[in-house]
């Protein structure tokens, strides 16, 4: 993995690194990347994929997940306590830089 | 110490009142945690106003929980209103949840006390507590060593007597390795067995919140607390729960049990080995059967389990963006004057402050193994092996009640140890990964410590929903392996 891949995939995350952090995470990410590499090798033909343990793939688990509830109206989060942890609030929202001209 | 059980009925016969239960935690949190570094935040107000309720509850002669007055601590990857809850991270720092995880509201419920947050690597993602944001928890057998992680905090609440029973979060391992490491009893349920709801996500298909406790039969009474159906957490399941504490006084006779060969491989101390057979032998010698069974990909659950968390991991944690809670860094200069820049440079400042190098390691790997060109090479191929792993296990299972083998491969390592190399830190997690990929419940519970005095912990894996085998077969390894007393005085 070199600095450009690591770029590409740190803007991907919305992360944004130093030059420091970009020389050594490439290095470091490269060598796990090549680690589980080894998953290459392994025969999956056939084999489906499992996504999550409740479901697919002869999951025993399958009938016992509702994944929906009810749907009936109940209170949900106040609108100052959803505000409340907000590292900027104004008119009664969230406080965002400018996106649109 | 006092055992759950012990502490509940002190209170419910009114031997004790819950209010000296609370300011005896406080006391003990006071004199160890200088030292421990087990707690991030001790609730000590609310724990004293809990703990009154409970005891005026009693004088009301109402019928108290069966976790009246027994102090359980939690990770702090678990909301708690009003209590900061930081995942480790300075991402978090200073946020306060405004509601209850649904396992804190079930505590509630069960009239238990609640002394604080514990200590974790940040959003979970370590083995060691070491990449938590406010420095490591230290193990209170040895101090130079790692109580192991991510809820490095939760079992030394536990094992240094500062609270006989803790939650914790298990992605990959995060109760089992520690609960190893401290001499603790450390379950993971099924995953779905126990909500969600309210536990700070890191890999949501693995994730699952589990009970640490002195004893087998503490681990039971929590488990049967917070287990059961959240509408609020759409993977939670709906069958019904067992009787996990009556389980605890079962017979083990005629349980056939699995040792799989590929976790006694390279790799495994010859003093953890010799623990772990000792312990298998004396179930044997209680009336079990032991027969070898094969779980041929155990040796790729890493590789599968660091593409498939990962990935997980990149996309829940794409909600800490600096605008509706956490950090927020205002870039100091946006050069770039096209539309959306400003935005994304206060994205990119916040989630560059905010997250330490593990996170960013993640969630970069995370991206990487979805992104496009990769996606099918990586992520879907790892979820192809995640299903080969399950069927090895539903292949053991048809001839087994329940597989058995080591919970770790080596004692508790030291501080800084493994550091330095993300990779060998990741390896040590090589055997409770395999039954978080299958979803199966699993539980560490200590056999006899190496010749030098460290812990050692057995794992019981078995079917899905059948805590109660693990808990059967965990407290009779309890019974044939009395309890040292070390590091918790």
């Amino acid at each position: 993995m070199d600095r450009a891949q690591i770029r590409h995939v740190a803007s991907l995350a919305e992360l944004e690194l130093t030059d420091d952090e970009e020389e050594r995470l490439a290095a470091e990410i490269g060598r796990v990347v090549a680690y589980v590499s080894e998953l290459d090798a392994i025969d999956t033909s056939d084999v489906p994929p499992t996504a999550h343990v409740t479901a697919g793939a002869g999951s025993s688990l399958e009938a016992l997940v509702s994944p929906l509830r009810p749907d009936e109206p109940e209170p949900g989060l106040a609108h100052d306590d959803a505000l409340a942890g907000a590292p900027r609030a104004a008119h009664g929202g969230f406080s965002v830089p400018t996106f649109v001209e | 110490m006092d055992t759950v059980v012990a502490v509940a009925e002190s209170v419910r016969k009114g031997d004790k009142r819950a209010v000296e239960i609370a300011e005896t935690a406080l006391a003990r949190i006071e004199q160890r945690d200088r030292d421990l570094h087990a707690f991030l935040a001790v609730a000590k107000d609310e724990l004293l106003a809990q703990a009154r309720a409970v005891d005026e509850k009693r004088a009301r002669g109402e019928a108290l929980g069966p976790l009246a007055g027994v102090p359980v601590a939690l990770k702090d990857a678990l909301c708690m209103r009003g209590v900061p809850t930081t995942s480790g991270s300075k991402m978090l720092e200073g946020w306060r949840p405004p509601y209850d995880a649904t396992v804190v509201a079930k505590l509630r419920a069960a009239d238990a006390l609640i002394p604080g947050k514990t200590n974790l690597d940040e959003f979970a993602m370590g083995s060691s507590t070491e990449s938590s944001a406010y420095g490591p928890t230290k193990n209170p057998v040895d101090p130079e060593r790692t109580p192991g992680g991510s809820s490095g905090g939760s079992a030394v609440a536990v094992a240094a007597g500062m609270s006989p029973a803790s939650l914790g979060s298990d992605t990959g391992g995060s109760i089992r390795q520690p609960a190893a490491f401290t001499g603790v009893v450390g379950l993971k349920p099924t995953y779905g067995r126990v909500s969600r709801f309210g536990l700070v996500a890191f890999a949501s298909s693995l994730d699952q919140i589990g009970p640490f406790a002195t004893d087998v039969r503490g681990a039971a009474r929590v488990l049967s607390v917070i287990a059961g159906h959240d509408p609020k957490d759409m993977t939670s399941l709906t069958a019904e729960l067992h009787d996990y504490e009556a389980a605890c006084g079962a017979s083990v006779r005629g349980l056939r049990l699995g040792v799989p060969e590929e976790y006694f491989a390279e790799g495994l101390d010859p003093d953890v080995e010799a623990s772990i057979r000792g312990a298998i032998k004396a179930l044997e010698a209680d009336g079990c059967s032991v027969r070898p069974v094969r779980l041929p990909h155990t040796r790729h659950a890493v590789a599968t389990y660091y593409v498939i968390a990962t990935a997980e991991a990149s996309s829940n944690l794409a909600r800490f963006d600096g605008v509706r809670y956490g950090l927020r860094v205002e870039p100091k200069a946006v050069s770039d004057q096209s539309q959306g820049s400003a935005l994304r440079a206060m994205y990119g400042a916040t989630r560059d402050a905010g997250f330490g190098p593990e996170v960013k390691r993640r969630i970069l790997l995370g991206t990487f193994v979805l992104s496009a060109g990769y996606y099918d090479a990586y992520y879907l191929k790892a979820q192809k092996v995640r299903t080969l792993i399950r069927r090895d296990f539903e292949a053991a299972f048809a001839d087994v009640d329940a597989v058995v083998c080591p919970t770790a491969p080596t004692p508790p390592f030291k501080l800084g140890e493994k550091t330095s190399d993300p990779l060998s830190m990741y390896l040590s997690d090589v055997y409770t990964l395999p039954a978080s990929l299958a979803g199966l419940p699993a539980l560490s519970v200590p056999c006899a410590p190496t010749p030098s005095g460290l812990p050692v912990g057995l794992q019981i894996v078995t079917r899905p929903l059948a805590e109660t085998t693990a808990l059967t077969l965990a407290a009779a390894v309890e019974a044939s392996h009395p309890r040292r007393d070390e590091g918790r005085r």
